[in-house]
This record gives C-alpha cells, structure tokens and sequence, in this order.
C-alpha cells in the first residue's frame, strides 16, 4: 500500500528523548500510526510490525491503530533514528531535509523484529 | 539557589514557551516535586539525574575509555585547531553565554556554524530574510489577539502550555477567555490541537503552499478558477479569507507542518506574504512555534556576533550564509567536513541515517549533559552540568523576550559548565594556533 510519511513531536518521544537508550523512548520513537481502515486493507492488527520501503531505504516499525483518523494513506511516526532512515538528506538548498511527506510502500511485516537502536545505528555497548 | 527549599518562578528549559513560572521542591540536592509544568517539563525537571555521563571519555584503540576534563579538553582542541573543515553543530539547548563562546572558536578554527534550528525553522528564517515578519510579543497575543491559528503544528504535543499560558485558554487584559476568542487549526491530520479547535481545516499533505496562495487570492478579491484546492473545496478558502479579515487581532503560529513539508522556506513566503497582506484590512501578527528552548537565542547570538542567525561558514576567515550549502546536514551529507564539535544535541539520532552516517565516520567531539547515540560515536565526549538545571544562563523564548536561567541544584561532582568547556577548549586552541 502506498502512503506519506510524517514525522513530528509526540508527548511520549518528547518525555523519553533524553533518555535515548530506553524503553521508552524506542517505543515512543517506533510506533507508526495508521489509520484504521488501512489497518484492515494491510491485513494485519494493531501492534504487529510493518516495514516501510522508500527507494532503497527501509525500516520495520511497530504500526499503531491511530487515533487521529481519518487520514488514509497518511501515517505518522515520532521524530528519531528510526523514522530517519527513511529521510533523503538532500535539503532542496534549504538546509532543511524533507522530514514531512516522505512516499513509501507499506508492507506488513508480522515476522520481522524492529531493530533496537545500538543495533539501527552499528553501535556496540561502547561506541562506534 | 543551594540546599533545599522551593524554588519559584523557574523558566522550563524544555520547548520555546520557556515558562517561566515552574515551581521546583529541592531535597538531598536533587529535584523531588514540581508544579505548573507540561509533560515535558516535567520528564526533563523530574529525570535530570538519569543517562547522564559522569567522567569525560577518549577514544583509545577504538574503545571509550575515561579521562579527565584536561587531557579530553586538549584532545579536543588538538582535534579542532588540525581540522580543515571542522563543524561546530547544536547550540540550541544551551545558553547565550555558552554560544556566544562557540562563535569565536568557530572563526578561531574556520569551521562551519550551524544551529538546529536548519532542522526545524531555518526555511523559515529564509522566508523572513525576503518577506519580513510580523510579529509581537507572546504577552501582546494573550492581551488583545481574538483569532489564534496553529497551522502546521500541534502545541498540545509539542507546546503543551502554549494555548493556556499565551493563547486561546490564557486570561488577558482585553480577553479573558477560550469565550472571547476564535481558535483555526490547519494540518494533515486530526491532531490532539485540531479536536480543541473551533475550526479544522483539514488539507492534503503537501498542500500549504496552495492552500495559503488560495486564500490570499480571496483576499485580493479574486476568483479561484480550480473547484478544489488541497483536497478542499475553493470557497472554503473564500470563508477563510472572510473569518481572518472579520478579527479585530489575529496571530499565525505556524509549526514545523510548514518548514519539513514539500516547498519548505517557500510555504513560509506564502504564510508571511499572507499575514502582510491581511494587515491592509486588519491587525494580523506571525509567529513560529520554536522547539528547543534558547533556539532563538542561537539564531539571535550568531546573528549579533556574524550577522547571520545559522549555517555560517568561517572556512574564508570572515562569516559566509549560504544554507543548503554551509548547513550542519548538507556539510555532514556531502562529508565535507573533517572533525566535528557538537554542543547540546544529537545529530547522530537527529539527521538523516546518511548524513550520520557521515558524520560518524569524522572525529567528534561531544559537550553534552546525557549519554547519546553521538557520545557514543564521539572521540572525545564531554560531560556537562544541564543548563537551566545545574547552570544558569540565558535563553530567548519563541517571541525573542530573554529570560534568565536559574541553577536550582548542583550538577553531579565534578561536572564542569558548557561555558567553562568550552572557554576551556577555545584557550587550547589560541595556543596551539600560534598563542595568542
């Protein structure tokens, strides 16, 4: 199925992102929102994984029932390590790269883990 | 203040609301109750102590291993002041006085400048270098402002405080409540903000810049000639026009909705091009919901000392602007740059993978008060007491308004400020570079 990416502040990532080694911020930061009906056109239930595809860049997130539908085709992740493998770093001359409007290709992904953040960025328990 | 006690009117060193009437409970030198603060707030008063560094690290055979302030200080310099092309990246969660010293130790090694507010507002900040910027204090908005658009954001997520402090639900002179005022979100999505609204427009992602063109077309009594517009229907937009010109004091709060979405600085033109237009009808004002909490003071410190607010590239011996070019990810992406010093934030989590990527694979050396994925990809690593906690300063909130900064507690011992670091590193550098 195909969809926009938006990233922003939410209450939980913004509580955790000082702690980024936790729980709590890794749940915070890897749940994607999707709208209910697109839920049921992918088949799958809340809380069971997706991966999302753009270009050659992917990543497996943890889809969540959201609760600020409608808006199919629309899905929402909280800003971080995760949701930035997907971004394009070319800025448009702006400095800015696109974080907001991101095309993707969802996929349900039931039996593929998201990855935990030492292991997103190649980081071992003591640095690069 | 020292020892314990109630500490009042602290200022929320968390988003660019900056409230400044947060009540802290010491104890045993550590923060044990608090109120007035959001969610947010509250995670970073009531957390302070957790997933801090506590000793200055160095990389050794490819380990971190501990060291102390003086070796890591001279290490870092030694890093700088060799670099060709060394980027100075952060400075958005620290005070004025710690930026002010990252200003000179850019153009002392000719690095690259930047703040993130490249991130966050600086498309914004090119829109206001060609429009210009209506605005006004927060206290003017609660005082008289009787339509209040967040366009682009959701302030009950990122500014939890914003609408009961300076809008919507704040008591003002000339408007006392939610009863005497009008609130319009636009965005993509239903948001928490857009459910408390009186309004919700709800245009399609991507759409901003059409939506924001369409009702200034209104509102020079033109014709639409599309039948829809953003996934609206055109006279929506001729209703809109008709409810921003009917206020008698109406605010824009755009968000991030509008800087990271396709068109970037060119849908801020078309939000300040608005507001300029309606103030030939009415009083309309703009406002950008800042993030981090002294954002606006990097852009004001830099911006004194270079005359530019981010993005300033030292590399020719005297400051040059070009964003897309000398900004933190483009450099980083591009891996321009050969060594990194990144004060009070997270590029390593907060880029794109790429441009981390690329960083990561430079010798960094990180000032910062937690443990990070960046302190964990760092050369040297630099633990510092938190600003606004364990250090005072200064920080301008969203509005540009400078507020003061309070230590309320005492940073883990032994722990050094961002200034006395930094001032630390800068000395280093002098001397190596010819001891001035």
């Amino acid at each position: 199925m195909k969809a926009i990416v938006l990233t922003g502040r939410s209450l939980a990532q913004g509580r955790a992102k000082e702690s980024k080694f936790s729980e709590e911020y890794m749940r915070a930061s890897t749940a994607c929102e999707v709208d209910p009906d697109d839920l049921a056109s992918l088949g799958i239930q809340d809380g069971q994984n997706v991966r999302l595809v753009s270009g050659n860049r992917s990543i497996v997130l943890r889809a969540v029932r959201s609760s600020h539908a409608p808006h199919r085709g629309m899905v929402f992740v909280a800003y971080g390590p995760w949701v930035n493998v997907l971004t394009d770093p070319d800025s448009d001359g702006t400095g800015m790269p696109t974080l907001k409007g991101i095309e993707v290709e969802i996929q349900p992904a039931p039996d593929q883990e998201v990855q935990d953040l030492r292991s997103l960025l190649g980081q071992g328990p003591r640095g690069r | 203040m020292g020892g314990e006690g109630v500490a009042h009117n602290i200022v929320c060193p968390f988003c660019g609301c900056c409230c400044d009437d947060i009540e802290l409970t010491i104890g045993g030198n550590g923060i044990v109750g608090i109120k007035n603060a959001c969610a947010l707030g509250q995670a970073k008063f009531m957390s302070a102590r957790e997933g801090r560094g506590l000793r200055p690290k160095e990389r050794a055979d490819g380990v971190l291993s501990e060291a102390d302030y003086g070796r890591a200080v001279r290490r870092s310099a030694k890093i700088l002041a060799e670099a060709r092309y060394p980027l100075l990246w952060g400075w958005s969660c620290t005070s004025c006085e710690a930026q002010r010293v990252g200003v000179e130790l850019a153009e002392e090694v000719g690095g690259v400048l930047d703040n993130t507010t490249s991130t966050c507002h600086g498309p914004g900040l090119l829109a206001v270098h060609d429009i210009g910027e209506p605005t006004c204090t927060l206290g003017e908005v609660r005082h008289r402002a009787d339509l209040i658009i967040y366009w682009g954001c959701n302030p009950v997520h990122a500014h939890p405080r914003h609408m009961r402090r300076y809008t919507v639900d704040s008591e003002g002179r000339f408007r006392k409540g939610r009863g005497e005022r009008k609130m319009i979100v636009v965005d993509v999505r239903r948001t928490a903000a857009a459910r408390m609204a009186d309004e919700f427009v709800q245009i399609e992602p991507n759409g901003d810049y059409e939506a924001l063109t369409a009702i200034r077309t209104c509102l020079k009594g033109e014709e639409l000639e599309q039948e829809a517009i953003a996934g609206l229907p055109s006279k929506r937009f001729e209703e809109l026009a008709d409810e921003f010109i009917g206020c008698e004091f109406g605010v824009m709060f755009f968000g991030l909705g509008l800087t990271m979405s396709k068109g970037k600085s060119r849908n801020v033109d078309a939000a300040l091009s608005l507001v300029r237009d309606l103030n030939s009808k009415t009083k309309f004002l703009a406002m950008p919901m800042r993030g981090h909490f002294n954002v606006t003071g990097a852009n004001e410190v830099f911006a004194w000392q270079t005359g530019f607010p981010f993005a300033i590239d030292f590399s020719q011996g005297y400051p040059r602007y070009n964003p897309g070019d000398t900004s933190g990810v483009d450099v980083a992406a591009r891996g321009d740059c050969d060594a990194a010093l990144v004060v009070a934030a997270d590029p390593i989590s907060n880029f794109p993978l790429e441009a981390a990527r690329g960083l990561a694979s430079v010798p960094i050396i990180t000032i910062d008060p937690h443990e990070t994925p960046t302190t964990n990809a760092s050369e040297v690593v630099l633990p510092s007491a938190m600003v606004g906690i364990e250090a005072g300063g200064t920080a301008y909130r969203m509005d540009g308004v400078p507020l003061t900064l309070r230590k309320v507690i005492e940073p883990p011992e032994g722990i050094l400020q961002d200034t006395e670091i930094l001032s630390a590193i800068l000395r280093e550098v002098k001397g190596l570079k010819g001891g001035r």
